[in-house]
């Protein structure tokens, strides 16, 4: 089942540095202004990250997350793993270990959000 | 009298490139040649130094170094450097070296390649040797040969097709090993340097860290500052004149070598920060091994190469890294970054908990 909401899979180039990240987010910028964006961030390419491919990554999420909408990273390089893991960003993210789990992870949050009562069923016993 | 000489061989591969090497690798073999793992220092002082100290403890008074230009290598007085610029003239210097002493009517002369850390008992490594009266003595331990040879120079170089390093088939007469009964640890890679630091905490070798012991198992050295803030948890150790800003923790095992800037807020565990490092503020340094721009992630066994003040970086000028004069280098921390990019991916992250909680 899908929801509807189109996923955007963007890979990421192979050098994230101050400069790369601001041209980057350029590009991304309109996917990032739309109502609701869902986002999934290929990472397999990125041999090179410094603390602005870091900034980039949490700019987008911000903005994604303004609109309700989310950001989530796939197939993460180790190079790319451990400054996320030394920056402390990796917590702050959903890690996937390839694109099509992470999109397919927007649409099992969907459906699942599609069936309230189950979710709300918080005393299913009936104990008062 | 029976005299000996000794000459260490330092030149193996360095940090980086014991780990795969991953982004901004690609000019890592110069810096490997010129900081051996040999040469970078654990709990105040280098395996080199130790090697030699161990030495001339035993009597061993005619030492010569081979190594690399390893410009943060502290000058011991009264030993003899011979540094190359090529990995691959090591150990045509070192066969020089030995050309010497047998001009100096050297009797034996114990080769160590560097390499290993081996706490081997010299002299009854040469009283071993002089026993068996072969040219070659190998040093074994359990796991096998150590590249240490004991020679008597004048019979080996007396053989035509004699080169270093000594390989099993060049000699010819299959020479009695010495087995060495003290701790070994063969520092393959950066793993082995770790271990080498865990392994001094926990006493299982001679390594003593060079400092005072403040609390038990905590370690400092001359002209540390450290914020009333900071954790130290033993073991661990903080080498002379290193900073260690407000909030910061340093936990399992881990080192701060000398000249290390520790940013404020940043986490070091089960990690070795070698000498003249800088890492950035709110920092996660854990199961790594950092050398100024050099990471090593021992989890994942890739290395990187960064030269980001907002993260790791050196605090030595490019142009004094890798000089043999240690009078070049320069001292650029205390203040790596300016103050406006100060807690930068801190304050992000913060923007993000805002939006998370719904203020924005």
């Amino acid at each position: 089942m899908t929801s509807g909401r189109s996923v955007i899979v963007k890979q990421f180039p192979r050098v994230l540095d101050a400069q790369g990240s601001q041209a980057f987010f350029q590009e991304l910028a309109p996917h990032l202004a739309t109502d609701r964006p869902c986002l999934v961030f290929d990472l397999s390419d990125v041999r090179y990250l410094d603390s602005a491919g870091v900034d980039l990554l949490l700019r987008s999420m911000e903005e994604a997350m303004k609109r309700n909408g989310d950001v989530k990273l796939a197939a993460l390089s180790p190079e790319t793993a451990a400054i996320l893991e030394m920056t402390r960003t990796d917590r702050l993210f959903e890690i996937f270990d390839s694109c099509s789990d992470a999109v397919e992870s927007f649409y099992r949050f969907s459906a699942q959000s599609l069936q309230p009562e189950r979710a709300l069923d918080v005393n299913p016993q009936g104990e008062r | 009298m029976y005299r000996t000489g000794a000459i260490v061989v330092a030149g193996n591969h360095g940090v980086l490139s014991s780990a795969t090497s991953g982004q901004g690798a690609r000019d890592s073999e110069q810096d490997c040649f010129a900081s051996p793992l040999a040469c970078v220092e654990v709990l105040g002082e280098s395996v080199l130094e130790r090697t030699v100290g161990r030495l001339r403890a035993s009597g061993v008074k005619k030492i010569d170094v081979v190594t690399g230009p390893t410009g943060d290598l502290r000058r011991a007085r009264n030993l003899r450097f011979r540094t190359v610029e090529d990995p691959n003239l090591l150990w045509q210097a070192a066969a020089h070296a030995l050309q010497e002493f047998a001009r100096r009517k050297v009797d034996a002369v114990l080769i160590a390649a560097l390499g290993a850390y081996a706490e081997v008992d010299v002299r009854a490594a040469f009283e071993f040797h002089h026993t068996k009266a072969q040219a070659v003595t190998p040093l074994y331990d359990r796991d096998g040969a150590l590249a240490w040879w004991i020679v008597e120079p004048a019979r080996v170089l007396s053989v035509p097709t004699f080169s270093l390093p000594l390989a099993e088939q060049d000699m010819s007469d299959s020479p009695v090993p010495y087995f060495v009964e003290g701790y070994v640890n063969r520092l393959a890679d950066a793993r082995d340097l770790r271990r080498l630091t865990i392994d001094a905490f926990l006493g299982r070798c001679c390594i003593a860290p060079r400092g005072r012991e403040i609390r038990p198992g905590i370690w400092v050295g001359d002209g540390v500052r450290m914020h009333k803030t900071a954790r130290l948890v033993a073991p661990a150790f903080v080498g002379n004149n290193s900073r260690v800003q407000s909030s910061v923790v340093v936990t399992r095992f881990s080192n701060l070598e000398r000249d290390c800037f520790i940013g404020e807020g940043s986490v070091v565990a089960n990690a070795s920060i070698l000498p003249h490092t800088t890492i950035g503020r709110g920092l996660d340094i854990s199961s790594a091994l950092v050398k100024g721009s050099e990471f090593v992630d021992l989890s994942r066994n890739v290395s990187l190469l960064l030269q980001d003040p907002l993260l790791i970086s050196s605090s030595i000028s490019s142009g004094a890294r890798g000089s043999a004069d240690p009078k070049q280098h320069q001292h650029l921390h205390p203040n790596p970054q300016p103050e406006i990019e100060y807690s930068y991916l801190s304050r992000a992250a913060g923007r993000l908990l805002e939006v998370f909680k719904g203020e924005v």
